[in-house]
């Protein structure tokens, strides 16, 4: 592949599990800190992999399920995502019926893969005898086995991220090691499961603090956009600029890719104002859209949206006043406001550094980084100089901002009553919810959702049940289109 | 300076000055297992797929955990581990039996306490990736007779007293250190309620999956079970414990031969480029 064909299929490619097996290797890397995540995915023993949208949970999980296959003849690995609506819909027996089915065909097709056709897995479709099975698999070949799940638990659906961590912990066992990739803010993990004792916790936080991240967003830079640090004009260092920006989006991988494509538009160099029009872009076509994105899947939670962004707006207008990178916020807040701030950190507004510093006026509470797009957005001018990108690029210990317990700050946001059940919202939209917008830069154009609703689609619900067989029969639907579907509609629906 | 002789330093204190009495020279002994076995771990992780690292790193790796245990063990209550020591060397001490004045994992280390009933807390609440646990509370009980009172370096009392405002007097101590450690940003990332499941949950935890190294499985062969990543992995993850638990003994005024937090800030960083990356 040519680096002009790597540089469109990059700017086109946000998501690992959308690689084909070409790129995958090509346009993803590894640090040290990624590294050390990979070793846990690959050892033994019960994972949850935390991290929010676009963080590489996915790329990681690939990575490691693809070392396992090639590096290892002692493990036995499947990757699962389990982006599949039954999963969302049912519980009980069903969901548990669904998964085991689910678990069985993968770990049949792997196996056919690994041992050319001559394996046969039980087809099982209850916890236990799925457990069995899998202990006799291992036993069967004289390997460990590990499954990685990805997409494996649904913020608006808690239900059915309890039935999940219940199969995660049954099927766990000396021989099987499950391996899961979840979000901030997934807090059901069901009666049984002891998220403390039943599984080590990872969460991804590439912090701007850690040895080789400029170096670390600078290889991701040259592996996506090889021409992109030819057009740095010369004050400014290729290194530094893509450390700055992977510190701008507090080291989210989709939101880097994002703000590289955003840098790449137009001939010109890039100097300070360009970076600044990339920035202050982020801030408006990515970060604020994907809160309206995400509300309609977080179920009882979407009535916290709106409270979101109030908070969002006071952190960065404090932030943007004192020119500082980081706030601490007192932990009497931070417990009034959990769930807004897990949404801030899911949509990677704001990430956590250390979970108690003392504040100057007595006090403990979290130090949060904040993303550098909405900060510039709401600092005076609007506009990065030589002095506030050094400013900003430099760690610096003092550099944070504090609210304090008797702060009035936070008065006018109100945390609304949450109905007991609501069923997420995405499913009840209709398909015009799936347009191209900021949202959706990749949605369904005008002419397609004409189609569409001809054909009797009017929500997205109904739409995600189509197989493709029935969408492949609608006029000026190809198979290139139906993955463009297909991929709109799992942005809508996943996490 | 070696790895090992930070690991040492950090579980079992700044050295004593001669001539050593009889407390010094036990935690020199102390010592010099925690090297000796910190040793053999790095010498079977640097040959992960052999055979020998597979049956045999799991055990130092467990020794490791143990005498560095009992290193903080001797810095916070000596007079306890100077009863183990000595008692074995009485006429009476019986190889063939377990005696009772040994140090144990369960009982010097780590104990049984009561939690709070689980009808107080509410499921989602208690079990939660982000949320923070909710705190258990120590009992100070002015009716335990002094048999009772818990003295196990993990025990609710000792959170209170020690573990917890170490861990915030570490988290206000890194603000203004320069250092970059992993190991101390890890740190600094727990919630202070989380203090007590990441040593007692998880450090229980860890040394029970060491122990089924010592214990075999048969139905598969030991070098799948064992293999090199996971041998790798339980390296770091044994020695962050056992290096993370040992830098919060330098911030609390309980534990004996502290020492200064530029030197074990040094140490950290050594123990970090060998054992953890």
């Amino acid at each position: 592949m040519s680096s002009v064909q790597i540089e469109e299929q990059a700017e086109l490619v946000l998501a690992a599990e959308e690689c084909s097996d070409e790129l995958f290797g090509v346009l993803h890397k590894f640090s040290r800190y990624e590294e050390k995540i990979i070793r846990s995915l690959t050892a033994h023993g019960p994972v949850l992999l935390r991290g929010g949208r676009g963080s590489g949970k996915s790329a990681l999980m690939i990575e490691a399920s693809n070392r396992m296959k090639m590096e290892s003849n002692g493990i036995f690995s499947a990757y699962l995502s389990l982006r599949y609506l039954p999963l969302l819909r049912e519980t009980g027996l069903q969901y548990e019926r669904f998964f085991c089915q689910l678990v069985s065909h993968a770990i049949q097709a792997q196996g056919q893969l690994q041992t050319n056709n001559e394996f046969y897995f039980e087809q099982v479709d209850n916890g236990g005898d799925l457990q069995q099975a899998l202990i006799d698999l291992a036993s069967k070949l004289e390997r460990r086995i590990v499954l990685l799940f990805d997409d494996a638990a649904h913020l608006g659906r808690e239900n059915a991220s309890s039935e999940f961590f219940d199969l995660f912990r049954s099927i766990s066992s000396r021989l099987v090691s499950c391996k899961a990739a979840i979000y901030p803010g997934v807090t059901n993990f069901g009666k049984r499961f002891d998220v403390y004792n039943d599984a080590t916790v990872i969460s991804i936080a590439r912090d701007e603090r850690t040895d080789g991240f400029d170096e670390f967003f600078y290889s991701v830079m040259v592996a996506r956009y090889g021409t992109l640090a030819n057009r740095l004009v010369s004050s400014l260092n290729a290194s530094e600029v893509a450390g700055f920006l992977g510190k701008t989006v507090l080291g989210n991988m989709r939101a880097f890719v994002f703000a590289c494509n955003k840098l790449k538009e137009g001939e010109a160099s890039i100097g300070l104002s360009e970076l600044s029009k990339c920035l202050v872009d982020l801030s408006a076509d990515y970060y604020w859209p994907l809160l309206e994105e995400v509300a309609p899947k977080l179920g009882r939670y979407e009535p916290l949206v709106e409270p979101s962004k109030e908070i969002a707006e006071v952190i960065f207008a404090l932030c943007g006043e004192s020119r500082t990178t980081s706030i601490i916020i007192h932990r009497k807040f931070c417990q009034n406001f959990s769930k807004p701030l897990e949404i801030l950190e899911y949509a990677g507004f704001i990430s956590k550094r250390e979970a108690s510093r003392a504040l100057k006026k007595g006090g403990r509470g979290p130090r949060f980084s904040v993303n550098l797009a909405n900060l510039l957005e709401v600092t005076s001018g609007r506009r990065l100089t030589q002095e506030l990108f050094r400013q900003w690029h430099e760690y610096d210990r003092e550099d944070f901002t504090e609210v304090n317990s008797n702060s009035a700050v936070f008065d006018s946001v109100s945390i609304p009553e949450l109905p007991e059940k609501f069923d997420l919202d995405i499913f009840s939209s209709p398909i015009e919810a799936l347009a191209k917008s900021l949202a959706y830069p990749y949605g369904l154009t005008p002419r397609r959702i004409e189609v569409l609703k001809e054909a009797g689609y009017h929500s997205v619900g109904q739409l995600a049940e189509a197989s493709d067989d029935e969408l492949r029969q609608l006029p000026l639907i190809a198979d290139a289109t139906l993955t463009k579907i297909r991929a709109v509609i799992a942005q809508a629906v996943w996490m | 300076m070696s790895a090992t002789t930070s690991l040492r330093a950090l579980t079992c204190g700044a050295a004593m000055p001669e001539p050593l009495d009889e407390y010094s020279k036990m935690l020199n002994a102390i010592g010099t297992q925690v090297e000796d076995y910190g040793e053999f771990v790095s010498g079977f992780k640097a040959r992960p797929s052999e055979k020998d690292s597979s049956y045999f790193l799991p055990l130092a790796l467990r020794s490791v955990m143990e005498a560095s245990c009992s290193g903080v063990l001797a810095r916070i209550d000596p007079i306890r581990v100077m009863y183990a020591a000595k008692a074995q060397l009485s006429p009476s001490y019986d190889k063939t039996v377990q005696q009772g004045s040994s140090l144990k994992w369960d009982g010097d280390m780590v104990i049984k306490e009561k939690e709070k009933p689980a009808d107080s807390v509410g499921a989602t609440e208690k079990n939660s990736s982000t949320a923070p646990p909710i705190p258990l509370i120590a009992s100070w009980d002015p009716k335990l007779g002094r048999e009772k009172i818990p003295r196990a370096i993990f025990s609710l009392n000792m959170y209170e007293v020690l573990w917890n405002p170490a861990h915030a007097r570490f988290t206000d101590w890194l603000v203004t250190s320069n250092s970059d450690a992993v190991l101390f940003r890890e740190l600094a990332a727990l919630h202070p309620t989380q203090v007590r499941d990441f040593f007692t949950v998880k450090g229980s935890k860890l040394y029970s999956e060491l122990s089924k190294g010592i214990h075999p499985e048969f139905i598969v062969r030991r070098q799948a079970e064992f293999d090199a990543q996971t041998l790798v992995e339980l390296t770091a993850r044994t020695i962050s414990w056992v290096t993370q638990m040992a830098i919060l003994t330098h911030f609390s005024s309980i534990c004996n031969a502290g020492i200064d937090h530029a030197t074990m800030s040094g140490h950290v960083k050594l123990i970090e480029g060998v054992f953890i990356q």
